[in-house]
């Protein structure tokens, strides 16, 4: 069974995206999913709002399957208070930063600090791209900036930082940081270069779903040419040993 | 696994120069597909797309090849003697299709070129395999190909419903905007390589254009394969939509288009 850390539910399309998620959950090996809500790039503090309560909505209607990880726009006056009410009001575990700011944006620094006061890992967002860079969209060099400055945080840097051939290795020295091999892409070769980079330890299992087909990452990790007790940390293991309570 | 037959109409040989291809021989492939329970596929040379005379490739492709249960795809540039080198891949090769890149190679799809080349393989009841797109566009590198102007592709089949040609690694939302044309089309077919946008992909693309537009591809090696197949595999068509995507469809795809009365699939 496999522990997906990474999936969400879009501003206005919340119960078409929950609907998806449990239909998967049924109809494929899933034992349990991190849901995070996201919408428009920059989300105000109403939008937040409406994106952790429907999280934690999800959380309580389906408390065998879904976990919550709390949306922050670190721009905001109140995304302290937004974490404090997301992890100590409604249960969730951890935090998810999209593209509002670079997450090694001083702004960041104290829900990084509360973070790791609550003992919770953070999932950041992370794209090299040739085209199409939005303007705060981490790189896996602004994950190792927030890692040095940070090593008790616990960091998971999404997608395999994108181009996975070009970021792993930037992060690679920082031991408080995985990578989730959630997305869209599919690329062979991409689980070995994470294995050889970050080791089967700091590899997670993700998604993205349901904008992306949780099939295509399971393939990647049936492709690889893992061990069985790979495939287990990859799929389940290492989701347990860093995000707690999940 | 089910035993239903599978073909895999849209997989590679050869090198791609911008990144390591773990597995890349042609008895990786053999294999991989073998255990997928894949027996047959329609195979096309990564060296082509690059070289000056693709027809290099495809010799070094046939070699590889040649006494299998794989049809070679042959790679032509329109604008440098496509047709003499499609008549010379199936005097030599027997070419089972012929692959196209307009974004590497530079030209649309409109171009008069393109139109003498569709003549000449409408003649020979070749198919035309057209890939919308090798990688991902945000993780190209050094060669940025043209991305595909759907507004062209929209143009390019709108004149000519009657061909038989595949779109290769067409997105879910590419094939929404496509489906008229594409159900228009009496042998327009989109491969499932390009399907990964969203949850249940190909049931969403059945929805849109029906099972009996539908190929499987993978793209392997240079995508992985299993995520295709699982994708086919672990949807919630029929089963009788699962064989028209494995390999019913391709059938109809192959055979000369008189015969497609004979081999039509109800099931889109």
């Amino acid at each position: 069974m496999i522990i997906d850390c990474h999936a969400h539910l879009w501003d206005g399309r919340f119960e078409a995206n929950k609907q998806e998620i449990v239909t998967a959950c049924r109809r494929y090996p899933i034992e349990r999913v991190c849901v995070s809500g996201l919408g428009s790039y920059e989300p105000d503090s109403d939008e937040i709002e409406r994106l952790n309560r429907e999280t934690a909505r999800f959380m309580a209607e389906e408390p065998d399957l879904i976990r919550g990880f709390c949306t922050l726009n670190p721009r905001l006056g109140d995304a302290l208070a937004q974490l404090r009410a997301g992890v100590e009001d409604r249960g969730m575990i951890g935090v998810k930063l999209w593209v509002a700011t670079l997450c090694d944006d001083p702004l960041v620094f104290p829900l990084v600090e509360q973070c790791i006061r609550y003992n919770i890992p953070i999932l950041l967002h992370a794209w090299y791209k040739s085209v199409g860079q939005l303007p705060y969209e981490t790189k896996a060099q602004n994950v190792a900036n927030l890692a040095a400055r940070y090593p008790e945080a616990r960091l998971i840097m999404a997608h395999l930082g994108g181009n996975c051939q070009h970021e792993l290795k930037v992060i690679a020295p920082y031991r408080n940081v995985s990578s989730d091999l959630s997305g869209s892409l599919f690329r062979s070769g991409d689980i070995d270069c994470a294995i050889r980079w970050l080791g089967s330890e700091r590899v997670l299992f993700g998604s993205d779903m349901p904008g992306a087909s949780f099939l295509i990452s399971y393939g990647q990790v049936e492709d690889a040419a893992l061990s069985e007790a790979d495939k287990a940390r990859i799929y389940r293991d290492n989701a347990r040993r860093i995000i707690r309570g999940v | 696994m089910d035993q239903s037959e599978r073909i895999d109409v849209n997989c590679l040989w050869g090198h791609w120069p911008f990144r390591h291809i773990p597995r890349a021989r042609f008895a990786d492939l053999v294999h991989d597909h073998t255990a997928c329970g894949i027996r047959e596929g329609y195979i096309a040379s990564l060296n082509s797309i690059f070289y000056v005379d693709p027809l290099e490739g495809e010799a070094e492709l046939y070699e590889q090849v040649k006494g299998s249960a794989y049809r070679q795809v042959l790679t032509v540039n329109p604008l440098h003697q496509a047709c003499q080198d499609i008549q010379f891949g199936i005097e030599h090769y027997q070419v089972a299709a012929v692959r196209i890149y307009p974004g590497y190679h530079g030209y649309r799809l409109l171009d008069p070129k393109v139109r003498v080349l569709l003549d000449f393989i409408g003649e020979r009841s070749l198919p035309l395999f057209l890939p919308l797109r090798m990688e991902d566009e945000r993780l190209d590198y050094l060669i940025r190909p043209r991305p595909v102007d759907l507004a062209e592709l929209e143009g390019f089949l709108s004149v000519n419903p009657t061909r038989t040609i595949v779109l290769l690694n067409v997105r879910l939302a590419e094939i929404e905007r496509l489906k008229p044309l594409i159900r228009t089309g009496q042998r327009i077919y989109v491969d499932t390589s390009g399907l990964k946008d969203q949850l249940f992909s190909v049931e969403k693309a059945v929805d849109a254009i029906g099972a009996g537009h539908i190929l499987y591809g993978s793209l392997s090696p240079l995508y992985c394969l299993r995520s295709t197949v699982l994708s086919v595999a672990l949807s919630a068509l029929s089963p009788e939509q699962k064989q028209a995507i494995w390999s019913s469809n391709a059938a109809v795809m192959a055979a000369p288009k008189q015969q497609k009365h004979t081999l039509d699939h109800p099931f889109g």
